[in-house]
């Protein structure tokens, strides 16, 4: 019995060290770009800009997006770079009349003229599907994704024009941001995901030479593209794919997250929203990392974080649990004072991340000039672990259904709620 | 001096030029005046060598002689045995200091073979304190250097670091200040060799943390930190760095106050967390500690100390610290040292109790301002004008610079250093307390309980001791502090009573804190005592009482026998009654109060340590103060007096009966 408790004593132990070791590493890969001073000109945009070289093929997947789909048309025909350099193919499934009808509808008016509409019939609907369609159509240098609710900034293509001529790169992964702080009780904490993943992150990731992509603002050459075989039609996290195997592939990625150029998105609308959306990404991660390509990269702490990326969902899932659990026991479980004071340590690291998570909301705010929000602050603050736990129920939601091999794509709904402060103004 | 360097090339040499491009700013200045890294390298080291072994043999020499024994040595000496023997303190713990500083005096014991292994408990330790200036002494140096890359600056800061005669001094001592300030240094290094690197500013606030946690004091110049962090990386970083950096060393400082909360000795006994149950409360504990008054020493009265130690450094010091918060106005890793002495003055003038050996942490500090308003203030401007008279000069102006400070820094060394160091290097203040170890190790049972300072315990306690050459340890040897404000060792071990002591050992400080702390029970113990043993010289005394129980004379007769006179082998002066007037007065002694007593007749009458006009005086008694005769020499008479006991001149005495 006495072996039995101690076992157990160790076990949870070995839980909070372990909780401990990835909330720190967490804290490391969130403050990366804050690191060195050096490091302040990773994502600062060129300021003059090279004239242009490359040309670029924009993919715009759309499925039941008619509310937002015409916009972003028109955001992108605006883009400051010659016409003749760009080719845009709006990508739908024939089913989706809704869209198709005001992709049509807005391709009749003037300045509209590079874009075209593809619509495909065939298996699978879903967005790799969309994206390989928009591939073998394409021309031109450079492959980029947008979302049918993305806010590309004006000079997006000749900031990646001027950084793919200076740069011996192939691939650069854009900012995305998600801008709508203060709509849900979620949105900040979902507004600081975005802004630490994109702003410091992915920096971390692309300095250890593997990257897990975002989902659109990323710019690939079309013949790398090409020569991968373009994105895996039956992975439900396709950008994180191809990533890995870009970096397989030795791919110089290079990452641009300047506050101004980001492409402005919006949070889901709805818990059960975020649910569906975190559980796709969930999934996604985990059908990557049983593809096992990360095994082929070339160190081993490459393939160690690979390992930990994609696995990172579960554990930090875990972790969220555990969180309270670990809180009662630290204050009624009789432990060493010693021990019992190191099962401290998670929670004071869960302590600093919780700090940058409110400076970063100010400088959020502060860096688009948006009004201080206390609302957002105080939900920031009070929703933080019931967010850890949505997260945490999207995990286990992520391995029943891999389990039960349900690996159809559950959208979200997109209203543009982030457009709806300028459209007012 | 200057070799132009041969050509090299390859991976390992372009490693090692980084290597030295990162780590000796001094070189990679050198390496613009065309001298090669190796030689410059090599200057450099050579430099720090030779400073910091004159230094370490400047607090070697008269090591183990001066200064006296002080009680704090003898509190963490003891506590990093018990440490190693399962608890935190000799007696119990209650949160006066964080314990990292005498963990690591008992893992320095551990390593060096023992705690005895130079001497007594204490000798180990100040070995320890020697290293740890050694340490200190190359931080300063690389400090210095790294914030002016001038090694001339680095040599002055070094200079008066290690050769002012209060760093002599109060850096040999045994003390939690020394060890934390060495801590302070390293993470000031770390600041400042940080360029705004993130990871070295994490290790800088951890560090710090660690210094904290060594001496809690120093926890009031964490804002300083704060401020040069804040002012000192980009603005880009500038949030999140200072946000990591004060959360790193609080939350490493903070685990003092956890582990007291885990085993729920925080909060007071009788409060709403506290609860009922009796226990040692660190709120208490730091109430009282902040409640301390300037009665056990004010920053007035340390100044006249430490100006008097060393005017030059302390005024000099001062001085600079104020100036240089506006020369570097806009070097804010220099400011930071600036602020980092302003701050800890200001703790040390904010009115409660301020030691002597408070000046530890400031010492250093201080030595790094002079170097630097020296560096921007006088050697910038001079190097100025002699670019000016001499165009043409073909020679660096810093290079004249640098002899000039160099020949200012021996001229100190040479004239200013070495004659205020002498007691330093000469005194004996230590002698008479080996001298009463040894006699209790060849003439006391090993059962007998004894009362006495706090820097005799380990030594008789732990075997291996000085007080346990000859045969075991004296398990039943207490602090007199203590015994006396500890209830559980007042009331439980000695139930209150004098009569169940068998030795005391009294030295001024217990005297002083006998008469000023009202400990009653030790001067009834010492009245109804005997004199076995003094040793004293012209710095120091300590005295061996034997209590004389009530109701057992002839016990221990053996021991009374061997009762002789003791002549301290310093030689400096001589004491203690003779076997013979021992006899006689063996009838006198205090058995129920029979001794005659006596009133003071001259306006003030000293007391002597001895019968003779020579010997020193311990105190001076009142007109119609009243004594207790105890023994009779030819015209001296040995009187018990409410401030101690010793000799008066027998003729300014008037019996009372």
């Amino acid at each position: 019995m006495a072996v039995l408790a101690s076992l157990a004593i160790a076990l949870y132990v070995l839980i909070i060290l372990i909780m401990a070791a990835q909330s720190l590493f967490n804290i490391h890969m969130r403050l990366f770009i804050w690191n060195d001073p050096a490091r302040a000109e990773l994502n600062r945009a060129p300021t003059r800009f090279a004239p242009p070289r490359y040309s670029f093929t924009v993919l715009l997947p759309a499925r039941h997006e008619e509310a937002v789909i015409a916009g972003t048309i028109e955001q992108i025909c605006r883009a400051n770079y010659p016409p003749e350099l760009l080719e845009v193919f709006v990508i739908c499934d024939i089913s989706d009349n809704g869209t198709i009808e005001k992709v049509r509808e807005k391709l009749r008016e003037p300045g509209t003229e590079r874009v075209q509409l593809i619509v495909f019939a065939d298996e699978p609907v879903n967005k790799p599907h969309g994206l390989n369609k928009g591939l073998q159509a394409a021309h031109n240098d450079v492959v980029t994704i947008f979302d049918a609710e993305d806010e590309p900034h004006a000079d997006i293509f000749n900031i990646i024009n001027t950084t793919m001529s200076h740069e011996e790169v192939e691939v650069v992964q854009g900012g995305v941001r998600l801008m709508n702080y203060d709509t849900y009780w979620f949105s900040p904490l979902n507004v600081l995901e975005y802004f630490f993943w994109f702003k410091s992150a992915l920096h971390y990731f692309g300095w250890s030479g593997i990257v897990p992509l975002g989902g659109n603002t990323v710019f690939v050459k079309r013949a790398l593209l090409t020569r991968l075989n373009g994105w895996d039609e039956d992975c439900l996290t396709e950008d994180a794919d191809l990533g890995i195997r870009l970096s397989v592939d030795g791919a110089r990625i290079r990452m641009l997250c300047d506050d101004e150029h980001v492409t402005r998105e919006e949070t889901p609308d709805s818990v059960r929203a975020l649910v569906k959306q975190r559980t796709r990404w969930h999934q996604g991660f985990l059908q990557v990392f049983m593809k096992g390509e990360w095994r082929t990269l070339p160190t081993f702490s490459q393939r160690a974080l690979a390992a930990y990326v994609l696995t990172t969902p579960f554990v930090q899932g875990l972790f969220a649990v555990m969180m309270p659990i670990s809180i009662v026991m630290m204050f009624t479980m009789k432990l060493p004072v010693l021990l019992a004071a190191l099962t401290f340590v998670p929670l004071y690291s869960f302590g600093l991340q919780f700090l940058m998570d409110i400076m970063g909301l100010f400088e959020f705010m502060k860096s688009h000039d948006l009004p201080v929000s206390m609302k957002a602050t105080l939900w920031a603050i009070v929703g933080y672990f019931p967010y850890q736990w949505l997260l945490a129920y999207s995990a286990v939601r992520a391995i029943v259904r891999q389990v039960r091999n349900q690996t159809n794509w559950e959208k979200t709904a997109h209203v543009g709620a982030h457009k709806r402060a300028e459209e007012v103004a | 001096m200057s070799t132009v360097g041969r050509v090299i090339s390859g991976a390992p040499v372009a490693r090692a030029r980084e290597w030295v491009a990162e780590w000796a700013p001094s070189a990679r200045l050198q390496v613009r005046e065309r001298m090669s890294i190796p030689t410059a390298l090599a200057w450099e080291l050579a430099r720090i060598f030779t400073l910091v072994t004159i230094g370490v043999v400047a607090h070697s020499w008269n090591l183990f002689l001066y200064p006296r024994y002080q009680a704090d040595e003898g509190v963490y000496m003891s506590s990093a045995w018990t440490l190693v023997h399962g608890s935190v303190t000799p007696y119990t713990y209650t949160y006066g200091h964080p314990p990292l500083g005498w963990a690591l005096i008992a893992a320095w014991c551990e390593l060096t073979g023992g705690f005895f292994t130079f001497g007594t408990a204490i000798n180990t330790g100040r070995v320890l304190m020697v290293v740890v200036y050694a340490v200190s002494a190359v931080f300063v140096y690389l400090i210095a250097l790294r914030l002016t890359r001038r090694w001339q600056t680095a040599a002055i800061a070094t200079a008066f670091f290690s050769f002012s005669p209060l760093s002599v001094t109060f850096q040999r001592e045994v003390l939690l200040d020394n060890i934390a300030t060495m801590w302070l240094l390293v993470a000031v290094y770390l600041m400042v060799v940080s360029e705004s690197r993130l990871r070295y500013l994490v290790a800088s606030a951890a560090v710090f943390g660690i210094a904290v946690l060594t001496k809690e004091t120093l926890v009031v110049v964490l804002p300083a930190f704060a401020i040069a962090v804040w002012r000192g990386v980009t603005p880009f970083q500038r949030r999140y760095v200072t946000l990591v950096f004060l959360y790193v060393s609080v939350g490493i400082i903070s685990s003092f106050v956890l582990v007291a909360l885990l085993k729920n000795e925080f909060f007071p006994t009788g409060t709403l967390l506290g609860g009922s149950a009796p226990h040692v409360s660190m709120l208490q504990t730091f109430g009282s500690q902040a409640s301390r008054g300037g009665q056990q020493g004010s920053l007035a009265e340390q100044w006249g100390t430490w100006i008097g130690g060393d005017f030059v450094v302390m005024l000099g010091g001062l001085g600079s610290m104020l100036v240089n918060l506006y020369l570097y106005r806009k070097k804010p890793w220099a400011q930071g040292v600036a602020l980092l002495s302003l701050f800890y003055f200001l703790f040390l003038a904010r009115g409660g109790v301020t030691f002597a050996y408070y000046i530890i942490v400031v010492l250093p500090l201080f030595a790094l301002n002079i170097a630097l308003f020296f560096d921007f203030g006088i050697a910038g401007p001079m190097s100025d004008l002699i670019r000016e008279a001499l165009p043409n000069a073909r020679k660096s102006p810093y290079l004249r610079m640098g002899t000039l400070a160099t020949l200012v820094a021996l001229v100190m060394l040479g004239v200013y250093v070495t004659p205020v160091n002498h007691a330093n290097f000469t005194t004996d203040a230590v002698t008479p307390e080996t001298e009463a170890l040894q006699w209790m190790a060849n003439n006391a049972p090993r059962s007998a309980k004894i009362v006495g300072p706090h820097y005799l315990w380990l030594d008789m306690r732990a075997s291996g001791g000085m007080g346990a050459t000859v045969g075991a340890p004296f398990a039943n040897y207490e602090m007199y502090w203590n015994v006396a404000t500890d209830k559980s060792l007042l009331d439980g071990v000695f139930h209150n009573d004098w009569n169940i002591m068998d030795y005391v050992i009294e030295d001024p400080d217990m005297k002083a804190d006998i008469s000023s702390s009202n400990m009653r029970i030790f001067a009834i113990a010492i009245a109804h005592s005997k004199l076995v043993a003094h040793y004293q010289n012209t710095q120091f005394w300590i005295t061996i009482y034997q209590i004389q129980h009530i109701g057992v004379v002839a016990q221990d007769n053996a021991a009374r026998a061997n009762v002789i006179t003791q002549v301290s082998s310093s030689g400096i002066a001589l004491v203690a009654p003779g076997a013979t007037a021992l006899t006689q007065t063996t009838p006198r002694q205090p058995a129920g109060g029979v001794q005659e007593r006596a009133r003071v007749t001259a306006s003030a009458l000293n007391v002597r340590s001895g019968p003779s006009l020579s010997a020193s005086i311990l105190t001076r008694l009142a007109f119609g103060s009243v004594v207790t005769e105890i023994d009779k020499r030819g015209a001296w008479e040995y009187v018990s007096t409410p401030r101690g006991k010793g000799w008066v001149a027998s003729a300014w005495l008037a019996a009372l009966d």
